[in-house]
């Protein structure tokens, strides 16, 4: 009886510590992420530089598929959310007005009609 | 003796404790996933998000950003960004992404903003594919194709006008230590400071490639050259294309010209020397 009460004993601490152990001092990181995985923020920043870029490059397909990356079907919806969330954060007019531009003409863009007969 | 071998069993439960601990932090119920840094991508994505921070910079000019966002990958100092920007102009990736990158490791290095540029660009050639460079071993940069839409032909023929650059002096350079002959390119503001990330074309009879200023900041920001060979007759374009230097071939330098090395009396191949200022 006592046996198992300090096998059970131990186990009780041992688990306590071991999850402890890999939930502070150690926890799960990860590598080789996909831009879908990033934290909030940088996908955030990660959709501005996008509309920088296009800011000046005016390249709306390439702008696409970087915005592609993030694993987003509705790719205005993603723009116009970030640029509604920076806006209401306070940043930068001129940064608001390049993430509005781009899900201006992303929006544009996907309600162009079809060429295909 | 037996009743102390009783305790045996708490290190044991322990031991025990510890490894399904483990397991449900791990593998069970790892710790609130709320996303990872962009060090953490996947190295086609970390060239990508590398590249966009470039394209991005090259876009707004805007140092203090890009450096924050660099930040975020602590291998990329002034010289991996520089021998990345290599590493887009030998993949004929994106120019601006290349320029940016050229910019932001001269601007780094100085510690100072750079000027901001608007460039025409005249894209390369139309068969770069996706080409993957893993010499750094903390970095594969996987450089995107030109956009096909973008491409155009180099027109050099008609070139006339200056377009933002123009050829202030050509220099031929007789120096030994120069092991083999080079096209020196410099280019400068009116006030004398180097441009970095200015796209130099260079063509020749069947082949052409580009290179970009900024590459040896340890010479000047302005600076770059490339390896030109004998017997063949090279034409070089800076920007939109429309500044051009003409019938440039490696120079014969008579022995007794040589400023370093010895001085033989046998003739060597020189190099050129070309400095545009931009207008």
């Amino acid at each position: 009886m006592k046996r198992f009460a300090l096998l059970l004993a131990g186990t009780v601490i041992g688990v306590l510590a071991g999850a402890w152990y890999g939930w502070s001092v150690s926890p799960v990181t990860y590598n080789e992420i996909s831009p879908d995985q990033l934290r909030a923020e940088y996908q955030a920043d990660y959709v501005l530089m996008v509309a920088e870029t296009y800011a000046a490059d005016h390249d709306l397909g390439e702008a696409a598929v970087r915005l592609s990356r993030l694993g987003q079907a509705d790719l205005t919806g993603l723009v116009r959310r970030i640029a509604d969330a920076y806006q209401a954060a306070g940043y930068p007019e001129e940064d608001c007005a390049r993430l509005f531009d781009l899900a201006r003409d992303l929006e544009r863009y996907s309600t162009l009609p079809s060429a295909a007969p | 003796m037996k009743k102390y071998l009783e305790w045996i069993w708490l290190p044991i439960g322990l031991l025990l404790g510890l490894a399904l601990g483990v397991g449900y932090a791990w593998v069970l119920q790892p710790a609130d996933f709320r996303g990872a840094q962009p060090a953490s991508l996947q190295p086609v994505y970390r060239g990508e998000y590398i590249l966009l921070i470039a394209t991005a910079y090259q876009a707004t000019g805007d140092l203090e950003r890009a450096q924050t966002r660099l930040e975020l990958f602590p291998e990329l100092n002034p010289a991996v960004l520089s021998s990345l920007a290599q590493q887009v102009v030998a993949a004929r990736g994106s120019e601006d992404a290349a320029r940016g990158l050229a910019r932001l490791s001269v601007a780094l290095t100085e510690q100072t903003p750079m000027p901001s540029y608007a460039f025409t660009v005249t894209s390369a050639s139309p068969s770069a594919s996706r080409a993957t460079r893993t010499e750094n071993p903390t970095l594969a940069l996987t450089v995107p194709p030109l956009p096909t839409a973008t491409l155009k032909p180099v027109q050099i023929s008609t070139a006339t006008a200056p377009a933002g650059f123009v050829l202030v002096s050509r220099e031929q350079v007789c120096n030994q230590m120069i092991q083999k002959p080079l096209v020196q390119v410099l280019v400068r503001t009116p006030g004398g400071k180097g441009v970095a990330g200015v796209t130099i074309r260079i063509l020749w009879e069947g082949g052409g490639s580009a290179f970009v200023t900024g590459m040896k900041p340890e010479l000047s920001p302005g600076y770059a050259d490339y390896e030109i060979e004998p017997g063949k007759v090279y034409q070089i374009a800076l920007g939109d294309g429309l500044t051009v230097v003409r019938d440039v071939s490696v120079p014969t330098c008579p022995g007794a010209t040589a400023v370093a090395g010895g001085g033989t009396n046998v003739a060597f191949d020189g190099s050129w020397r070309l400095v545009f200022e931009m207008r």
